[in-house]
């Protein structure tokens, strides 16, 4: 095996390629979260943050495929035509939901399947210095040879894990659920305004209907269709969860680095200011917060993500600033700071790669728990608007319909009773993920 | 001789711990403040100044309330204003009933000190003695269930729970109902001449009155809030409680006990569960928290009429002030209970204010 390989010009034309794609998408996503889509869809009521979240979701991808293409290594390699088959599906298969505003990704996928053929054919000579197919292939075994020994020991944790299964299973059947809302309950247009995360109406009468063929749920107080609403509430649930933990990742990390490596002042002032947020219990800051937020205009579900990333950033920078004092002293920093990496270099290539698991595993096991959180607010009323497919809300508003009929007190269970399950179940599903995810991955619990 | 010099060194050592953590919570409570004082800043200023206001359309009021209460100062100087307000003349403005909040927050306070008094001891000893239990009978039946206990408290909304309780127990069998007390014992109080409000809680007062059928009753109102605070907040003592015992039972001094011939049940009890029981105490802090909150939840639920149902109605009507006075209040409450948790820590594990 060759150490040091000289990186063939075509890899580097790719790379530019691969890095212009994703720069042009990331641009094109963010402008549209912010403008609007300028394009007309097939489904006029499919919401522009959906469609802008998937295009920023294909930047990111494409962003990883030009950073493993100019590693130049065999895995590298893999990882690109894996990740470029994915880019090729996802971008045949949107133009069936979002019509003509596929045209953004068109020249994308020509592209895209530009790249994938050379890096597929026969023969890389162009790029990878003369070497076939099969050569790439022997060269990744051996390189990949002690990470699959890993992954085979992972693998042997899992099956030892029940719950782990268990919870993966009920996240992804969240997952297909949020995918397919748009088939599972199609949106109206009349009642809902041409947002399809506003529940439809049916009548205006106050007393909840039990379960229908038309109403497979039943309907809630004010005639809002139960089953709509517990289907795109998977939708919002998943808004809240990922975009709240994005944030809190985010913040957390910069709060983090900033502190743990440097040190001295800023270190101790930022870490006074993590004592103080967390000087209050979490959800009574956050109702704080919201209720501050809403009077100066935003949007109450934008208020509700906002508190709960303002809140839950500090554990995240206070664990990254722990992984990062405890990794600043090992011998492969002192080593790559006395060849003259600069600290970004040591930050994000020698760092970040060696703390990331706990924090990666605390994201994962506080999802459940910012599900609950919104849901709560919600349940005190400073949730999202009233309307929406939001499980907090139907079931504070079901509160009112606890009582059914002197005949039959239980009349109203499905009320209550169905959106309770989908919020519980979709909290455990994250809970025992996380949970097992913690045993398997962190390094200190792994092999006990 | 020797002895004693060193019982005196640890003593000292206490001593100076406590006033260490004393001090080091000065800081903290004035950055709370702070910040709660920041967050408010983002407001216009006639939104504060109505915060002082008995009646917003009267003329005249906001531009008094802004002159009296230094909101056209620069912003460091209204800190101070704000400070003094609430320091010194305990003036956290009025709610939208134009009734004080502090006031208002006083006389729901019983309700909520009612909930926490039976609810805390409850979830201590279900905590601690589930843990204990699922720790020394590992992967048994205790085990398991203890275990499905605490991932339901962990995932099971606490409003929802108090919903599906009141279904059942309220709806359906008409056990337990809502609310802190009942018609004809809230008549009672208010209206007879020898009812005497010594503390203000219903359970004490109706047994110091003699009056025990509005004890009943008080309690039958308290049993599901009760509940649904014990089974959500004991869920994370019990894993604490449980992984620590392991972790005992792991240790020398056990194999130690068990080869010099004792029971299981003296090794138990005698050997791991004291060490077990002190990780335990470093997370009641975080129980307070968990109290908090619960609170605010549940006695919207149950309709309670505590402090936690007024600021969650306030924060649903925008309200602020006493969101914010909540809020303050929370902080320093939790602050403070932290301090004690610190005390209490050192105080039974001297490793830790000699360390």
């Amino acid at each position: 095996m060759k150490m040091q390989r000289e990186r063939p010009l075509g890899l580097t034309f790719l790379t530019v390629l691969e890095a212009v794609i994703s720069i042009m998408e990331l641009n094109i996503g963010i402008l549209m979260l912010v403008l609007g889509n300028p394009l007309p869809t097939v489904f006029p009521s499919l919401d522009v943050g959906f469609i802008s979240t998937v295009t920023i979701a294909l930047g990111i991808l494409d962003l990883i495929i030009a950073y493993y293409l100019w590693t130049g290594q065999a895995f590298g390699w893999m990882v690109s035509v894996a990740f470029l088959a994915i880019d090729v599906i996802a971008r045949i298969t949107l133009p069936l939901v979002y019509g003509t505003a596929w045209i953004v990704f068109a020249v994308c996928l020509e592209l895209d399947i530009i790249i994938l053929y050379h890096l597929t054919k026969p023969s890389i000579t162009l790029f990878f210095g003369g070497e076939t197919v099969r050569e790439v292939f022997e060269r990744f075994r051996i390189e990949m040879e002690p990470r699959m020994k890993e992954l085979r020991f992972t693998m042997k944790l899992v099956r030892k894990s029940p719950l782990s299964i268990v919870g993966a299973a009920m996240i992804l059947f969240f997952a297909i659920i949020a995918l397919a809302a748009p088939i599972l309950a199609p949106p109206g247009d009349i009642s809902q305004g041409g947002n399809p995360y506003m529940m439809p109406k049916d009548g205006i009468l106050l007393v909840p209907k039990p379960p229908s063929p038309k109403h497979p749920f039943g309907t809630m107080e004010g005639q809002y269709d139960i089953y709509y609403g517990c289907i795109w509430g998977v939708r919002t649930a998943f808004r809240i969860g990922l975009y709240v933990e994005a944030g809190g990742l985010a913040i957390g990390l910069i709060i983090g680095i900033l502190a743990a490596y440097y040190g001295g002042w800023i270190d101790e002032i930022l870490m006074r200011f993590t004592d103080v947020i967390l000087a209050f219990p979490g959800l009574i800051l956050c109702m704080a917060f919201v209720v501050i937020l809403i009077p100066m205009g935003m949007a109450r579900l934008d208020a509700v993500m906002l508190a709960i990333v303002l809140v839950g950033w500090p554990s995240y920078s206070r664990v990254i600033r722990g992984e990062i004092l405890r990794i600043k002293n090992e011998d492969y920093v002192e080593a790559a700071k006395s060849v003259g990496c600069s600290d970004l270099r040591i930050i994000v290539n020698h760092i970040l790669p060696n703390s990331i698991y706990p924090i990666l595993i605390m994201s994962t096991l506080s999802i459940g728990t910012t599900i609950l959180f919104a849901a709560a607010l919600s349940f005190l009323g400073l949730g999202a608007d009233p309307g929406t497919a939001d499980w907090g809300w139907i079931i504070a508003l079901s509160r009112n319909w606890i009582y059914g009929s002197p005949a039959n007190p239980y009349a109203n269970w499905y009320t209550f009773m169905i959106p309770g399950v989908f919020v519980s179940m979709f909290v455990l599903g994250w809970n025992l993920l996380g949970d097992a995810l913690r045993d398997i991955l962190d390094p200190t619990l792994r092999r006990k | 001789m020797f002895k004693i010099n060193l019982l005196m060194l640890t003593d000292m050592g206490l001593k100076t711990y406590i006033l260490r953590r004393f001090i080091l919570a000065i800081p903290v409570l004035l950055g709370s403040a702070i910040l709660v004082f920041a967050v408010v800043q983002f407001l216009p200023m006639g939104m504060r100044a109505s915060m002082y206001v008995t009646d917003k359309h009267k003329p005249g009021m906001i531009e008094l309330a802004i002159k009296e209460h230094g909101l056209d100062q620069p912003v460091y100087v209204q800190f101070f204003y704000w400070l003094a307000d609430i320091i010194v003349r305990q003036d956290f403005g009025y709610d939208r009933n134009a009734e004080p909040v502090l006031s208002a927050i006083l006389s729901r306070l019983p309700a909520t000190f009612e909930i926490v008094m039976w609810a805390s001891p409850l979830i201590i000893f279900v905590g601690l003695s589930l843990g204990v239990l699922s720790g020394a009978n590992k992967d048994k039946l205790v085990d398991h269930g203890s275990r499905v206990l605490a991932i339901m408290g962990t995932s099971l909304p606490s409003f929802f729970f108090g919903i599906v309780l009141l279904s059942i127990f309220f709806a359906g069998l008409r056990w337990f109902p809502p609310q802190r007390i009942g018609q004809e014992a809230s008549m009672y109080i208010h209206l007879s001449t020898t009812w005497v409000s010594y503390t203000k809680l219903y359970t004490i007062d109706s047994l110091l009155n003699g009056e025990y059928w509005i004890f009943i009753d008080a309690i039958r109102h308290l049993v599901l809030p009760v509940t649904v605070l014990t089974l959500l907040n004991s869920a994370l003592l019990v894993r604490v409680t449980r992984s620590s015992m392991l972790e005992a039972l792991g240790k020398g001094y056990i194999t130690a006990a068990r080869a010099k011939g004792l029971s299981e049940k003296e090794v138990v009890n005698k050997h791991a569960r004291r060490n077990a029981l002190i990780p335990a105490v470093t997370i009641s802090g975080l129980l307070v928290a968990g109290l908090l909150t619960g609170v605010t939840i549940t006695e919207t639920v149950f309709n309670f009429g505590g402090i936690g149902q007024y600021a969650a109605e306030s924060a649903r009507a925008i309200d602020i002030a006493p969101v914010i006075a909540y809020t303050l209040l929370s902080a320093v409450v939790f602050v403070i209970s932290n301090l004690i948790v610190d005390i209490l820590y050192a105080w039974i594990d001297p490793r830790i204010r000699l360390g």
